[in-house]
């Protein structure tokens, strides 16, 4: 419970604040798809089914319906069979399997987006954007472990 | 999860993305209407989405707002300081000024005038009206050079001072020469007696006197009232090059007169 409502807080700020800053808004920070990447660094492949929902969500507010649930779902994937095959165990090497996935999203929405719409790329926004991707994981990964830490010692 | 499981689900869900988006089904009424119902269901945090966003906005308006107020208010606050800094200093000017004229009151020395009341006892029995004897001398500290006034009008000033009478010579007498003044301008002359009438000297040619005007004495460096001597009643041109011939009407009749003011000190 605790796990679904951070994601859908995460999701609800993503949708509600970050997007709107970020021209185009799916090259931006993307807060959901970090909490969903730190959540399957911890939880394993138990977040691929949180990715799909939140993907169907997430298109329900965008209202491009198949965009997120085809690229969260990918990106969970990926990142999950990085983390097998790597054994990521620390924080570096959560940021280089998180940036490979937000990356593989974000040239994937930038390649299925461009099918259909003309728009103009800021390379500022999406350097902000990973800054901010990078940030974001780091915070929520240290956030988890001290929960973590704390919830072995007290049960 | 199982290993195939997995693989399996992931990839079709990733394919079911790309379909739906692709395709174009959500085009679709059926499609369209789940959409919808969904799109119903969450509304509310739609709509919490956009008053969020806008109220956001507005906040971030109003505080850059405020912030270019506060920096405005900073600059007014400078130019505040500078003005009150400015007025301090007038303050301080008017204060200098205002000492300074007191100053420049000590500094004039003006004396209060002291008056004696007195009476006429004896006329010029020449008819000429050319000196009074008034009561008072010595014993009333009357001193030489007294003016002698009636109502605003001179008589005269002493001549001679008694042990208790004094003799005045009047505005008809030869003897008498007094600094005088002719408003408005109060150009300054010089009234000299005669009988019947007296004269303005150093009156020149270019100043414009006219009949009618009249002739003032003020006491010098002392409070005290304007005096009328007399009233110009001519003015000539004369034989003279550079001055006039005025001539002057005096406003006093001795004769008609019983009390009149010594004034003290002149």
């Amino acid at each position: 419970m605790i796990f679904a409502g951070l994601i859908l807080t995460a999701l609800f700020l993503d949708v509600l604040l970050l997007q709107g800053y970020f021209k185009p808004g799916f090259l931006g920070a993307d807060l959901t798809l970090c909490a969903l990447l730190v959540s399957a660094s911890f939880r394993g492949r138990d977040t691929l089914m949180w990715a799909v929902l939140i993907g169907i969500v997430k298109d329900l507010f965008g209202d491009s319906l198949g965009l997120n649930l085809a690229l969260y779902t990918l990106s969970v994937y990926v990142f999950n069979l990085l983390l097998e095959k790597f054994l990521f165990k620390n924080l570096p090497s959560l940021l280089v399997g998180g940036l490979v996935a937000l990356t593989l999203k974000k040239i994937g929405a930038f390649l299925l987006v461009s099918v259909k719409y003309s728009f103009d790329v800021s390379l500022s926004s999406v350097v902000l954007g990973v800054v901010l991707d990078l940030i974001f994981m780091s915070v929520f990964y240290g956030t988890a472990l001290k929960f973590q830490e704390i919830r072995e010692r007290f049960l | 999860m199982r290993e195939r499981r997995f693989h399996v689900s992931a990839l079709a869900f990733v394919v079911l993305g790309l379909s739906l988006y692709l395709s174009g089904l959500p085009e679709t009424t059926y499609v369209k209407s789940a959409v919808n119902l969904a799109n119903t269901l969450i509304m509310p945090v739609l709509k919490f989405k956009e008053s969020s966003v806008k109220d956001l906005k507005e906040n971030i308006h109003a505080y850059l707002d405020l912030v270019n107020v506060r920096k405005e208010n900073i600059r007014l606050k400078r130019e505040l300081e500078k003005l009150l800094l400015t007025e301090g200093e007038l303050k301080a000017c008017v204060r200098d000024l205002e000492k300074t004229l007191n100053l420049v009151r000590f500094t004039q020395k003006i004396e209060r005038t002291n008056y004696s009341v007195s009476r006429i006892i004896y006329y010029d029995p020449s008819g000429l009206d050319r000196f009074v004897i008034i009561e008072g001398g010595k014993d009333r500290n009357f001193q030489e050079g007294d003016l002698v006034v009636v109502e605003g009008k001179i008589l005269g000033f002493i001549e001679q001072v008694y042990g208790s009478t004094s003799r005045v010579v009047t505005v008809f007498n030869k003897k008498l020469s007094l600094p005088s003044y002719v408003l408005p301008e109060e150009k300054r002359f010089i009234y000299k007696g005669d009988f019947p009438l007296g004269k303005l000297l150093m009156v020149r040619k270019e100043d414009p006197l006219k009949e009618g005007t009249p002739v003032m004495f003020r006491l010098k460096g002392k409070l005290s009232p304007e005096f009328i001597i007399g009233e110009v009643i001519e003015v000539k041109r004369g034989d003279d090059p550079f001055f006039k011939e005025v001539k002057v009407k005096p406003s006093v009749d001795p004769r008609k007169e019983e009390l009149v003011i010594v004034v003290k000190g002149r």
